[in-house]
């Protein structure tokens, strides 16, 4: 009788410790955070730099995590990237980690609620060429699992990234240029004819046709006709070279559509944008106009007057037929 | 005899209750991990972030240079860093959790589109100005033997692939694809459509959430989104345990 109860609570134990083992698995959740989650520099040839990430593991499992560094390039005109993993260029050996224990590449334990700080190390050569390089540093999991084996499934892995933007210069001021891609009112018909009672929105893009990355500096003025001026800052964001990015506006110090806050706008307008690259200044410039009027509302009021008129002439046709 | 026997019972009987109420009480002691007010969120309390390590060179050490450096300065330095957006005056980490650790499906029922399973992603941008989620799988649901579940193409009058989406609402489709709905997500998404998973290394992983300032981004709020992955086969599917890996890339804008 004792080695049957014996054997029951060592069966009850081992039934209680796989289920608590797998329904722990099913709820475990992954997630990581990265900081600084951009990294721009510009240094000259021979030099080096040092810059610490922080790598943190809020989920609530242990993680073995690796890293790796690939080059990437913009995808699109709204600041998203592609990474090119399969390249290899040159200048991905110029990038390392400074810590004592830890490797680029290298497998590390992240356990959860906890954080592990990184020291990235920059060093250019010498003959480092004055151009751009633009990077990811990528930290993942281990997506390999055995806690649900026997089970149809996928295993989920996080692949959390940071750029960094590098600019080779000697002089620290690279050669800037750039291009007004596009400057226009994207809500209006034409571009041109805005309805009132809409808010004039101006899309803004960029091209860098120079050798390294800028932010333009400047904004967008909005004159109207009584001679006011209303001013959209825009957001200092990045062009890489050899692209295009629509630039965004900031209103209160928060990132914003460039879009005017006017609820009611009547008569002809015109719109400056204005700015120079990585400092304030006017160097590029592109001017455009548009005619706001209550274009909806007067055309239902024509409508309604050409209805009432007709029913009016109708119903005298009648009265007269009738006499 | 009965003495060593008392004995042995009262230490078999104390290990199985130090067992139990081992397993019984929550397994990890959470470290404060959020601090709020009405005005603020920091999610990360331990920062440790401006010292004089974050950034130096071999004659100088720099904290994190988050503007213009002094004219001249760059001369004698040799570089200008600038970490974190210039325009967001936060410190808060880029973030991106999803809510569990594996799709697990089960067994699965032939000719049914309930073979379902549900992840939600949560995105917390920080400082950064935007940010896109990309997913990819390393291979086709695979077998130990060798088989595949196809990724599915979709039902025949709105066919998908990995990058055009499509309806799935016959239970003849089958394969391995899955939706999202939520914020931030693609529209071609919208009314339920469905994709396949694009297979490394010959398919570039897909967005799947993704915003930026341009977009109507504002660094700092949290977005989810819930994805739901479908498996359908029929009876001529060879038997087996079928696995892959998802891949979920989280990347800040530049």
């Amino acid at each position: 009788m004792k080695l049957i109860n014996k054997i029951l609570i060592t069966f009850a134990l081992i039934v209680f410790f796989i289920l608590s083992f797998v329904f722990k698995a099913q709820a475990q959740s992954l997630s990581l955070g990265i900081y600084p989650p951009l990294l721009e520099v510009t240094m000259q040839p021979g030099k080096s730099i040092t810059q610490v990430y922080k790598l943190y593991n809020n989920g609530d499992s242990d993680l073995v995590m690796t890293s790796f560094l690939a080059p990437f390039v913009p995808d699109g005109d709204q600041g998203y990237i592609e990474i090119r993993q399969d390249e290899k260029p040159q200048s991905l050996d110029w990038i390392s980690f400074q810590n004592a224990d830890l490797q680029l590449g290298q497998s590390f334990a992240l356990q959860q609620n906890s954080s592990q700080e990184v020291v990235l190390k920059i060093k250019t050569p010498e003959n480092a060429q004055e151009e751009d390089h633009y990077f990811t540093l990528v930290f993942a999991n281990d997506p390999n699992y055995s806690g649900l084996i026997g089970s149809n499934q996928s295993q989920n892995q996080i692949q959390i990234g940071a750029n960094i933007i590098l600019s080779i210069s000697e002089s620290g001021e690279p050669q800037h240029q750039a291009q007004i891609s596009e400057f226009k009112l994207t809500n209006g018909f034409a571009n041109i004819f805005l309805d009132s009672f809409t808010k004039p929105e101006f899309i803004l893009k960029v091209k860098n046709t120079g050798p390294s990355f800028f932010k333009p500096l400047g904004n967008i003025k909005i004159k109207n006709p009584l001679g006011g001026t209303y001013i959209l800052d825009l957001l200092p964001e990045n062009v890489l070279t050899n692209s295009t990015r629509q630039i965004s506006c900031q209103i209160n110090e928060e990132a914003a559509k460039c879009s005017l806050p006017s609820k009611f706008l009547l008569g002809y307008y015109q719109a400056q944008v204005s700015f120079d690259l990585d400092k304030p200044g006017e160097e590029y410039q592109k001017e455009i106009f548009f005619l706001a009027f209550p274009w909806k509302i007067t055309t239902v009021i024509i409508v309604i007057i050409g209805i009432g008129l007709f029913t009016i002439k109708k119903a005298k046709k009648t009265i007269d037929k009738g006499f | 005899m009965s003495a060593i026997k008392n004995k042995f019972n009262f230490y078999l009987t104390a290990i199985i209750s130090i067992t139990v109420i081992f397993f019984l009480l929550p397994s990890n002691v959470k470290a404060q991990s959020r601090l709020e007010s009405p005005n603020y969120t920091i999610t990360w309390p331990n920062l440790n972030m401006g010292a004089t390590s974050s950034a130096s060179s071999s004659s100088y050490n720099l904290g994190v240079t988050t503007g213009q450096i002094a004219p001249g300065l760059y001369s004698s330095t040799g570089y200008k860093i600038r970490a974190g957006f210039q325009y967001i005056h936060s410190i808060i980490p880029f973030y991106f959790k999803l809510s569990t650790i594996a799709l697990n499906f089960g067994t699965l029922t032939l000719d049914s589109l309930t073979n379902e399973q549900e992840i939600t992603l949560t995105v917390n941008s920080g400082a950064a100005g935007g940010y896109q989620i990309k997913v990819q799988e390393n291979d086709r649901l695979t077998s130990t033997t060798g088989s595949y579940i196809e990724d599915t193409t979709c039902d025949v009058t709105d066919s998908c692939d990995e990058s055009d989406s499509g309806t799935w609402n016959q239970t003849s489709t089958y394969g391995f694809g899955y939706t999202i709905a939520g914020d931030d997500v693609p529209t071609d998404f919208s009314g339920g459509k469905f994709k396949n998973f694009p297979d490394e290394p010959s398919e570039n992983p897909v967005k799947i959430m993704g915003l930026t300032p341009a977009g109507g981004h504002v660094a700092g709020i949290g977005k989810t989104a819930v994805m739901t992955a479908r498996i359908n086969i029929n009876n001529l599917q060879p038997a087996g345990t079928y696995q892959n890996i998802l891949k979920f890339f989280a990347i800040p804008t530049y």
